[in-house]
């Protein structure tokens, strides 16, 4: 896994984020069932942890990861969203942040959303309120890498960390160690 | 009238501190009145809002006032609907912070002809505040005492959103009295079976509680509270007292 974070970082751009706690808000218009997941990389590296739908972790002993399925109101879904909060990240190293589509990844297969321009939109909100956009490719595949966060360094008026947004990153979940064998089924 | 490219400037260097606040506040209370019955000035304090750097200051009062007394929101003791859409806009577009919450509440107390959903309004602006990010700080926590304290008429809705407050903060670094302030509404709330239908308010915190994935100070003070003036409570809640004993030392 180590590894792997290492050839990332060349693909990255980078944005400033500030504070500690952030606020990543996926919207869909498929049908399809996506996910947000977030890979915490401990900063003794032994203790990692996937926090998604089937393990969310607790709010007093970060990290912790709230999803959310909200519909439009209209109760025909024309929108999907969901957003997962990431509170105190300085506990961790790092924390990748993930989407992907929950069927494709079980059946193995590949993802409509990641091929569909324009088919949903991820961005990150910082503690003032700072809204990134992120601008996933189109790419094959179904899970896609779509953030880094990782502690830059810590300033006197609250921890400073950079969002290392993937440019072109993608691989099925099966080449992350460990993880496929985790997903459990839908709520 | 959208932020100019100046202004936009500002906003950023503040957000990315090259830009000293308390200079740039002071600069901004030296502003003529009438620049509040300008929209684009009213979108750069809600701007600065949004970035949490407003709220701490001393300057938020003063902006707060000024605002609510020279937009020409205020016709006579009636609100003028065009206040609604703007505050609406301008933390859709930029976020909320606590000048936003203060400015309403201030609305609030003065406008006493407001409409019906006037309450709804207030209440959607301060939940729509805490989305699990925003710890409860000394400021905003003397401004949400404000607004339950001012309320004549509590609803199950205000139990609601105190509920959700807590919920949302939990794990933050909440301002000390935070926790009292929740269990003393929490507990008041039961005994004066407060809502409509007798009893809904206590089967609401109850549930709230139950569901709790991990027990806060808050909640169990809530708890302790709620036992200690005789309401009947659900074993498996008094349980998560005797379960957290170490976390509740020293509370008391």
């Amino acid at each position: 896994m180590g590894r792997q974070i290492t050839n990332l970082d060349n693909r990255f751009s980078q944005a400033d984020l500030w504070g500690n706690s952030f606020i990543v808000d996926l919207e869909w218009t498929l049908s399809d069932d996506l996910d947000l997941a977030a890979l915490c990389i401990s900063k003794e590296g032994n203790n990692n942890s996937l926090i998604y739908h089937g393990s969310v972790g607790k709010r007093a002993a970060p990290p912790y990861v709230h999803l959310a399925h909200e519909s439009d109101g209209d109760g025909r879904m024309k929108l999907r969203r969901e957003h997962l909060v990431i509170t105190r990240s300085n506990a961790n190293s790092a924390i990748l942040v993930f989407v992907w589509d929950h069927a494709a990844v079980a059946s193995g297969s590949w993802a409509e959303f990641l091929r569909k321009q324009g088919s949903y939109s991820i961005s990150i909100t910082d503690q003032r309120n700072h809204r990134i956009q992120l601008h996933p490719p189109v790419v094959a595949g179904n899970c896609l890498l779509v953030a880094q966060i990782r502690d830059s360094h810590v300033s006197s008026c609250g921890r400073a960390t950079t969002v290392e947004e993937a440019s072109h990153l993608s691989w099925h979940l099966a080449d992350l160690a460990g993880v496929k064998a985790e997903i459990q089924p839908c709520r | 009238m959208p932020l100019n490219a100046t202004q936009s400037e500002y906003l950023e260097a503040l957000r990315s501190g090259t830009m000293d606040t308390t200079s740039v506040l002071n600069e901004l209370g030296q502003v003529d009145l009438a620049a509040y019955a300008n929209a684009n000035f009213r979108e750069l304090l809600f701007a600065i809002d949004a970035t949490n750097l407003l709220g701490g200051n001393e300057w938020v009062v003063t902006f707060a006032q000024n605002l609510v007394d020279h937009t020409g929101w205020l016709v006579g003791d009636a609100l003028d609907p065009a206040a609604y859409a703007e505050i609406g806009q301008l933390h859709e577009e930029y976020g909320r912070g606590d000048y936003g919450i203060r400015v309403v509440l201030d609305l609030t107390e003065k406008a006493t002809n407001r409409p019906n959903n006037h309450l709804s309004f207030v209440r959607r602006t301060i939940r729509e505040s805490f989305r699990g990010i925003r710890p409860m700080s000394e400021q905003l926590l003397f401004t949400i005492k404000r607004y339950y304290e001012s309320l004549s008429d509590r609803s199950l809705q205000d139990v609601q959103l105190l509920l959700h407050i807590q919920e949302e903060t939990k794990g933050l670094d909440n301002a000390i009295g935070f926790d009292r302030f929740f269990a003393k509404h929490v507990e008041k709330a039961v005994r004066d079976d407060i809502g409509y239908g007798k009893g809904r308010v206590k089967a609401l915190i109850n549930t709230a509680l139950l569901d709790s994935d991990e027990v806060t100070s808050a909640e169990c003070l809530a708890i302790k509270l709620l036992k200690d003036s005789g309401v009947s409570l659900d074993a498996d809640l008094l349980s998560r007292i005797d379960t957290s004993r170490d976390r509740l030392m020293g509370m008391y």
